[in-house]
């Protein structure tokens, strides 16, 4: 779609007009899926933040101003229902485990497999997995929008709706807890 | 020599502040950001693919769990009171005519679709709600068939013999226009209305030379996609499929108008 018919679906859609609507969710659903994959790692939760996010872009639809950007307005309103299924996914654990999950496990003191018996690319992707899934939401999402989509931490800021300097200590801290995990496989290097 | 921080050396690998000078030249620093970089190169994540139509099966999911909202053709004749009048008349006039000579055709176009024996599967059915479906299972078959002309014009290559499209497409522009005035009959303005935007594109392919050029082909590309036609079919034909497989009793069969 062209950028003047876009703006011409946006105001049909703005005016309540639900099959203009249905065009931006096409037009835009495959770019909103990539993003949601890549923050929450998992394709079924990313199915479920894509069709929220529609939902929730359809109920504030009145908000959007013309001026704006839709696919920036839809990229926040993803990372944001990102945010909340990764904080729903983290509480679920916390209860699971009957324990705080803020901090990475352990993973220097599990036994570490014999190259072997194990191929250590796939060491590296499941230790990669599960320090990913040991970050709290925030640097999740702040570590993905920065590694993986590429953006500043400013604009990350913008984004979270947070100081440029919390953005940027989420980032750090993310790492500093993904190196952690995997400090044990760097003998095998 | 003061040395670089970790989280320094973090900001030097994404490139959020300028090349470090002090990186080029202290070899501790240097080995350092090579340790840094071989972890976070560790991390890549590629999305699974999703189809073309992915944004279709995201719209089917979502669309009857979005606040009820006037739909366009009623802002459109809202707004417009003559257009609205006329609506109304002409439906008025048409329902009379289907209404005379209409249940011959009913029961045919039923077992067509393998139903044989009307009064056994839908015995609440009234005369009105078995044409309703009728009109329904004929349309939604139609769009069918658009699609797929449409679509053999989306992935031809050019130039490109357009013969057998336009022979297909001459057929369909006559169904379209019986079709539509059956959608009216039905009260079903929002097919009627995608009928009317996929008949404006078929009669261009009907138009255009046997053999198309690289440019006609783009050009009539260009209008497929800017009316979003092939998404709006697609949505349409959908709709009319689930309402016809989940209505197991006709009397239930809503208006794609008050859907969508």
């Amino acid at each position: 779609m062209e950028a003047g018919d876009i703006a011409a679906v946006l105001a049909r859609a703005s005016g309540g007009d639900e099959e203009a609507f249905g065009l931006l969710v096409n037009s835009h659903a495959r770019t909103a899926f990539r993003l949601a994959f890549r923050l929450t790692g998992d394709e079924r939760d990313a199915e479920d933040v894509v069709q929220e996010s529609f939902i929730r872009a359809y109920r504030q639809l009145g908000r959007f101003e013309a001026r704006s950007n839709f696919g920036t307005w839809l990229h926040r309103i993803v990372v944001n229902c990102a945010m909340d299924a990764l904080r729903s996914r983290h509480t679920r654990r916390a209860e699971r485990t009957g324990e705080p999950v803020e901090d990475a496990p352990d993973l220097a003191k599990s036994e570490a497999p014999s190259p072997e018996r194990l191929a250590l690319s796939t060491e590296i992707r499941r230790r990669v997995d599960d320090s990913m899934a040991s970050l709290t939401p925030q640097e999740r999402v702040a570590f993905a929008l920065r590694h993986y989509e590429g953006r500043s931490i400013d604009e990350i800021g913008r984004t979270l709706g947070v100081q440029k300097s919390a953005a940027k200590h989420a980032v750090f801290r993310a790492v500093r807890k993904l190196r952690t995990a995997l400090e044990p496989l760097r003998r095998y290097q | 020599m003061t040395h670089h921080s970790d989280d320094e050396l973090l900001l030097e690998y994404y490139g959020e502040e300028g090349p470090s000078p002090h990186l080029a030249t202290c070899a501790e620093c240097t080995a350092r950001f090579r340790q840094l970089k071989t972890v976070l190169d560790a991390f890549t994540l590629e999305p699974p693919e999703r189809s073309e139509h992915y944004g279709l099966e995201v719209w089917q999911s979502i669309r009857h769990r979005l606040p009820a909202r006037e739909s366009w053709w009623q802002s459109m004749l809202g707004l417009r009171p003559v257009l609205a009048a006329a609506a109304a008349i002409l439906l008025l006039i048409t329902g009379f005519a289907a209404g005379r000579f209409w249940p011959s055709d009913v029961q045919p176009a039923l077992q067509v679709a393998g139903v044989d024996d009307v009064t056994t599967t839908v015995p609440m059915a009234t005369e009105d709600e078995a044409r309703r479906r009728v009109v329904l299972m004929t349309v939604t078959d139609h769009f069918d068939r658009s699609d797929r002309v449409l679509a053999e014009i989306m992935n031809a290559p050019g130039p490109h013999d357009l013969t057998a499209e336009r022979q297909s497409a001459r057929d369909l522009v006559a169904a379209s226009r019986l079709y539509r005035h059956d959608a009216v009959v039905i009260n079903e303005p929002a097919v009627a209305a995608v009928l009317e935007d996929v008949e404006r594109v078929l009669l261009d392919v009907v138009h255009q030379p046997s053999t198309a050029t690289a440019a006609d082909l783009n050009e009539i590309r260009r209008r497929i996609e800017s009316a979003s036609l092939l998404f709006k079919l697609r949505v349409m034909a959908n709709e009319l499929q689930r309402q016809l497989e989940e209505s197991s009793s006709p009397s239930t069969l809503p208006s794609t108008s008050t859907i969508g």
